[in-house]
């Protein structure tokens, strides 16, 4: 079966997102942790090798993207999940926001608390957005739920969406970002959490800090050379980016 | 009703319905308790008790300032952790911070040339 490049980064970064939206969402705070039964070390496990995956995905198509643009060509890609317009946009810049906001707060460190805080402030709330564009994105391509039959015309890029199996597998995903909204709203809309749930979410903070990553993270963050490094090669990359645009603009305006 | 949209409409049936059950039963067994502070804080998402606690009267240029604080979120523990655990840290970590910066190159340059072909 031949899958194509655009469709299977669309399917796993789908999975991805899900994975890291039920984690994600059990450690917002003492009204959420009973999605993981205020098992915050799991969830922080799980997030965190989940948003290695995020960040992979999300540079693996950035790249095809970026080279694309460096060769002239049109982007073909019919599944892509960055595009220049509507969705497509809107799913880059929530994505790339979510991975610097998550980037500060990985270590939550000591230097600047100010700015962890607010990054995990907009780590939270740009995951309800995104989270609603989702849903929003499901409705627009309800016609991927409908079993057994699928019309070939939107599915073109591949057969594999007519496969029993892969429409089960939709069905899954797209009930767990349904289970993740409304773990949101239940959670929200519910009583303010009691003395037993805080001290619950509290003594799930505690394991975290100290038999999972949460912990660990805190105390490379002070001395990891590559976290050190990652400012200076930001503005070179940054520089080089945008040089090579203007390149990229000029030339096709000579064309 | 557009058919195509059908399983949508039912999913979102079942969950609403999932959501009013599950509200309403929270609130009909809610007893008001006392609470303490910490209780009153922690009853807050981590975001919000965060930005109350640290970040509602800062500047842009505190936000950007990384400084040596006292009595920050000091979280410079982990009592026991297996190697298997380190190097998933390391990996996990380095992974992030390699990538990060090749990931923003990478959005500048598509917003910029992809601004007008929206």
């Amino acid at each position: 079966m031949n899958i194509r490049f655009d469709f299977a980064i669309h399917w796993l970064f789908a999975v991805v997102f899900a994975i890291l939206t039920i984690s994600g969402v059990a450690m917002i705070g003492a009204g959420f942790g009973w999605l993981l039964q205020y098992d915050i070390a799991l969830a922080d496990y799980v997030h965190r090798i989940a948003a290695v995956f995020f960040v992979v995905l999300t540079l693996i198509y950035i790249g095809s993207e970026v080279m694309n643009d460096l060769r002239g060509n049109i982007s073909r890609h019919r599944w892509g999940i960055f595009k220049p317009k509507k969705y497509g946009l809107f799913t880059l810049t929530t994505s790339v926001m979510l991975i610097l906001s998550g980037a500060i707060i990985w270590g939550s460190d000591d230097t600047n608390s100010a700015a962890v805080a607010f990054a995990m402030f907009v780590h939270e709330k740009l995951t309800y957005v995104a989270l609603a564009g989702v849903i929003w994105h499901i409705y627009q391509k309800a016609h991927a739920l409908i079993w057994p039959r699928f019309p070939k015309e939107e599915g073109g890029a591949t057969n594999l969406m007519l496969e029993p199996g892969f429409k089960l597998f939709i069905w899954v995903l797209v009930t767990a970002y349904f289970f993740s909204a409304a773990a949101i709203i239940i959670s929200a809309a519910g009583p303010p959490p009691g003395n037993i749930q805080v001290r619950k979410f509290m003594a799930g903070m505690d394991q975290a800090m100290d038999s999972s990553l949460m912990g660990l993270a805190g105390k490379d963050m002070g001395v990891n050379p590559v976290i050190k490094l990652t400012p200076l090669v930001l503005v070179e990359t940054l520089l080089a980016a945008m040089a090579t645009s203007i390149l990229v603009m000029w030339r096709r305006g000579n064309k | 009703m557009n058919p195509t949209k059908l399983h949508f409409w039912q999913l979102t049936g079942v969950f609403v319905l999932l959501v009013i059950v599950a509200v309403g039963l929270q609130w009909h067994s809610y007893q008001v308790q006392e609470k303490n502070m910490m209780t009153q804080m922690m009853g807050q998402s981590m975001g919000n008790m965060m930005r109350t606690m640290h970040a509602s009267n800062v500047t842009t240029a505190q936000l950007l300032t990384w400084r040596t604080e006292n009595g920050g979120m000091g979280n410079s523990r982990q009592k026991e952790s297996t190697e298997s655990m380190q190097w998933m840290n390391r990996f996990t970590t380095n992974t992030i911070f390699i990538l990060l910066p090749f990931i923003m190159a990478g959005t500048a340059f598509l917003l910029i040339v992809w601004h007008n072909l929206g």
